[in-house]
C-alpha cells in the first residue's frame, strides 16, 4: 500500500518540469501539455478577460496567460516583502507562441495555490544600525574638515 | 621629485572632488528606502554613502595644498583621474550590493557595477525578483549616470569653468564639443538625457498601466526601462527582463529609445539647433542604418528558414529587436540566453556578434567599435583601392560628415582603426580564454562580444558560478571598452612605472 502511494507521489513528482528544463528543452515540450510549480512574481497583468502572471521556480521565470477568473484567488505576490503564492499550473507550453508574438509561455488550463505566500518579516542588523551611525558621523566630521581646509586655503591664496 | 608629489596630490585632489559631486547620489535610494520604511536598504546606502564622503574628503585633504589651476594639469593627470575615478567609484557602490546579502561575493557586487557603469546590463545579482526597491532604483541610477559618464556629471557641477577639463572628459571615451566649452557641453549633455527621461518614463508608466500594471509600479518600472533604454544599459527590474511585459508597444516605446539613446549627444545638439540634414548626411546615421538593414534582414531570412519564427510580428519581436538590441548595445532582450544557443544557429550568433561588435555611436552612451569609426575606416579603405585601381598619383581629398564636413587624414583613420584594433584583440583573448574555460567557441564568441561592446545580452554562461577569473577577466573588458582603452593604459603605464618614480 505505501509502495503504491510513494510510486503514485514519484510518478506525481516527475512530471513537474522546471521552468529552465522547459526552456532548454523547447522543442521537446513545444505544444505538450506541462506542470510547473512556481512563485507567482509582482502582480497581475490583465488583459481583458484575459490575464499574464510571470512566474519563478527557482531556475527560470516565465509568462503564464490565462483566464482572468482563475487568478482571483492569488493573493500574494514576490517581491522584497514577500514570498507569493507558489501555484501549480497544468497548461501547453509554447516556445513560439503565434498568438503572442512568438514569445515562449505557457497557457494555462488550470492553475492551484499549493503553498500561500506570506509576508517576510525584516530583521534589522544592529551592526548595520552601528556601521551607519559611526558612518555617518565620521562622514560629517570629514565634510567639516573639508570645509575648514577650504576656508584656509582661500585665506592663504 | 617634488614636482612628481605635486602631480599625485592633484590626481588625488580632482578625483576626490569628482567622488564627492557623484556622492549625493546615494541620497536617492536612501530616499526611497524611507518610503518604504525598509531599514536595512536605508543603513546599507548610509553607510555606502559615508565611505564614499570619507574616502573623496581624504583624497582632497590629501591634494588641497598643492592644489593648481587646472589648466597647469596634463593629458596624463587627465586621463588618470578619468580612469581612477571609475575604479574608486565601482569599489564604492558595489558596497550596498554586498550589504543587500543578494551579490553571492564582493567580486560579484564589482561585476555588477561595472556592467552598470559600463552600460552592459548583464548581473550575477542573486533572486532578482525580490531585491530591495532601493538596490534596484540604484542599479538603473548606476547604468543612467554611467551612460552620460561620471566625469560629464562631475564637470558640469564644477563651479568653474576650467578649459583643462577637456582632458578629463576626453578620458572618459567622450570628445565632441557641442559648445565651445566643456562644462556646457556637460551639460547640455545631461539636459538632453533629463528631458528624454522625462518623456521616456511618462510614456512607459502609460503604457504600464495600460498592461496591467498598478500606478506605483508602473512608473518605477517606467523609470527603470527608461534609463536602461536610454543609457543602452539593458537592465530591467525583474528577472525576465522585457518579457515580463508580454507587450509590443512597451517593446516598441523601449526600441524608439534605445535607438535614440545609441545616437551621438551631437547629433541630437544638432537637431535641437534645427540642424535636421544632419541626420541625412552624418556618416555614424549612415552606416547605423546600413548595417542594422543588413544584419536584421539576413538574420530574418535565415530564422524564417529555419522555421523558428514564421510571421511578421515574431520575426519583428523575437529578431529585429534582439539584432538592434545587440548592435545598439543595450542588452534588452526578447528571447531567453538559451534560445540563442538552441535556436539561432551558427548564422543567427555570427550575426549577434558583429552587431554587438560594430556597436553604437562615438560620444553617445552605447559601447562598441562605434559607427563613426566603421563608416571611417570603410570609406578610408575605399578611398584606397580607387586611388590603386586609377593609378592617381595626385592628392585627392576624402570627405566625410560628422556634425560638419571633415577631411578624412592619416591620423583619423590611424585613430580609428586602433581602436578598432584593440577592440578585436580584446575580444580574441576574452574568446580564448572563454573557450579554454570549456565552452563552444560560438557561445564563447557571443558572450565575449556581449561584455566587450557594452551590450549585455548573454547566451547563458555569464551566471555567479562561472570561474573568478573569467569575472576578473569580464569587469577588465567592459572597463577598457566603456573608456575606450586610451585612459586606462595611461594609468596601468603609470602604475608600472612607479607611481612615486613617475611623479
Amino acid at each position: 500500500m505505501v509502495l503504491t502511494i510513494l510510486s503514485l507521489l514519484l510518478t506525481l513528482q516527475t512530471n513537474v518540469a522546471s521552468i529552465n528544463e522547459l526552456i532548454k528543452n523547447s522543442h521537446e515540450y513545444d505544444n505538450q501539455a506541462i506542470i510547473i510549480e512556481a512563485e507567482v512574481i509582482l502582480e497581475v497583468l490583465e488583459r481583458d478577460d484575459f490575464a499574464w502572471i510571470n512566474v519563478n521556480d527557482g531556475s527560470n521565470a516565465i509568462g503564464v496567460y490565462l483566464p482572468i477568473e482563475m487568478t482571483q484567488e492569488l493573493k500574494y505576490f514576490g517581491d522584497y516583502n514577500h514570498v507569493g503564492d507558489t501555484v501549480r499550473i497544468e497548461g501547453i507550453f509554447s516556445r513560439n507562441c503565434e498568438e503572442h508574438g512568438g514569445e515562449i509561455d505557457i497557457h494555462a488550463t488550470s492553475l492551484k495555490i499549493i503553498a500561500p505566500g506570506y509576508l517576510v518579516e525584516k530583521n534589522v542588523s544592529p551592526w548595520k544600525f552601528i556601521g551607519a551611525f559611526i558612518g555617518f558621523t565620521l562622514s560629517v566630521i570629514a565634510l567639516f574638515a573639508y570645509r575648514n581646509s577650504k576656508k584656509i586655503k582661500k585665506e592663504e591664496e | 621629485m617634488k614636482i612628481g608629489m605635486n602631480s599625485l596630490k592633484n590626481v588625488s585632489y580632482y578625483t576626490g572632488n569628482t567622488i564627492l559631486i557623484f556622492t549625493p547620489l546615494f541620497l536617492f535610494p536612501i530616499l526611497i528606502s524611507l518610503g518604504y520604511s525598509d531599514w536595512n536598504s536605508l543603513f546599507d546606502f548610509t553607510i555606502s554613502m559615508s565611505l564614499s564622503i570619507i574616502l573623496s574628503v581624504s583624497l582632497i585633504l590629501y591634494g588641497i595644498q598643492t592644489k593648481v589651476n587646472l589648466e597647469g594639469l596634463s593629458w596624463r593627470h587627465g586621463l588618470v583621474v578619468a580612469s581612477l575615478t571609475w575604479i574608486i567609484l565601482t569599489f564604492i557602490c558595489a558596497i550596498p550590493y554586498l550589504l543587500s546579502g543578494h551579490s553571492l561575493s564582493y567580486l560579484d557586487a564589482i561585476f555588477d557595477v561595472m556592467s552598470g557603469f559600463t552600460t552592459t546590463g548583464v548581473f550575477l545579482l542573486q533572486d532578482l525578483d525580490h531585491i530591495p526597491q532601493a538596490l534596484n532604483f540604484w542599479r538603473h541610477l548606476l547604468t543612467f549616470v554611467g551612460g552620460q559618464g561620471m566625469i560629464v556629471l562631475a564637470i558640469s557641477f564644477f563651479v568653474r569653468e576650467m578649459g583643462s577639463a577637456y582632458k578629463f572628459y576626453v578620458g572618459e571615451g567622450k570628445d565632441i564639443a557641442l559648445v565651445p566649452n566643456v562644462k556646457g557641453t556637460a551639460q547640455w549633455i545631461w539636459k538632453i538625457s533629463l528631458v528624454y527621461l522625462l518623456i521616456g518614463t511618462f510614456l512607459l508608466w502609460l503604457q504600464g498601466m495600460r498592461i496591467g500594471l498598478n500606478p506605483i509600479n508602473s512608473f518605477f518600472h517606467g523609470l527603470y526601462i527608461f534609463k536602461a533604454a536610454w543609457s543602452t544599459g539593458g537592465f530591467a527590474p525583474n528577472y525576465q527582463n522585457i518579457l515580463f511585459y508580454h507587450d509590443f508597444t512597451y517593446e516598441s516605446i523601449s526600441l524608439i529609445f534605445f535607438i535614440i539613446g545609441s545616437f551621438n549627444f551631437g547629433l541630437h545638439f544638432a537637431l535641437i539647433q534645427g540642424k535636421f540634414s544632419e541626420f541625412k548626411k552624418n556618416i555614424e546615421i549612415v552606416s547605423f542604418f546600413i548595417s542594422s538593414f543588413i544584419l536584421s534582414v539576413l538574420a530574418v531570412i535565415y530564422l524564417n528558414n529555419t522555421g523558428m519564427y514564421t510571421n511578421a510580428i515574431s520575426l519583428f519581436r523575437r529578431v529585429v529587436y534582439n539584432v538592434l538590441s545587440a548592435h545598439t548595445t543595450t542588452g534588452f532582450g526578447s528571447v531567453y540566453a538559451q534560445q540563442f544557443a538552441s535556436d539561432w544557429g551558427g548564422l543567427g550568433i555570427t550575426v549577434m556578434v558583429v552587431a554587438m561588435l560594430i556597436g553604437g555611436s562615438a560620444c553617445s552612451t552605447a559601447g562598441g567599435i562605434k559607427g563613426l569609426r566603421i563608416g571611417i575606416i570603410f570609406k578610408g579603405i575605399i578611398a584606397d583601392i580607387q586611388k590603386l585601381v586609377k593609378g592617381d598619383k595626385t592628392m585627392r581629398v576624402v570627405k566625410y560628415h560628422h556634425i560638419k564636413d571633415q577631411i578624412l587624414d592619416d591620423s583619423t583613420f590611424r585613430s580609428a582603426a586602433s581602436i578598432a584594433i584593440l577592440y578585436i584583440i580584446l575580444f580574441t583573448v576574452g574568446v580564448i580564454l572563454t573557450t579554454l574555460s570549456g565552452y563552444s567557441l560560438l557561445e564563447s564568441a557571443f558572450e565575449v562580444a556581449s561584455i566587450s561592446g557594452n551590450v549585455g545580452l548573454s547566451i547563458g554562461i555569464i551566471q555567479a558560478s562561472m570561474p573568478d577569473y573569467l569575472k576578473i577577466f569580464y569587469i577588465i573588458a567592459m572597463y577598457l571598452g566603456r573608456l575606450e582603452f586610451i585612459s586606462i593604459f595611461v594609468l596601468i603605464g603609470t602604475l608600472i612605472k612607479g607611481v612615486s618614480k613617475w611623479f
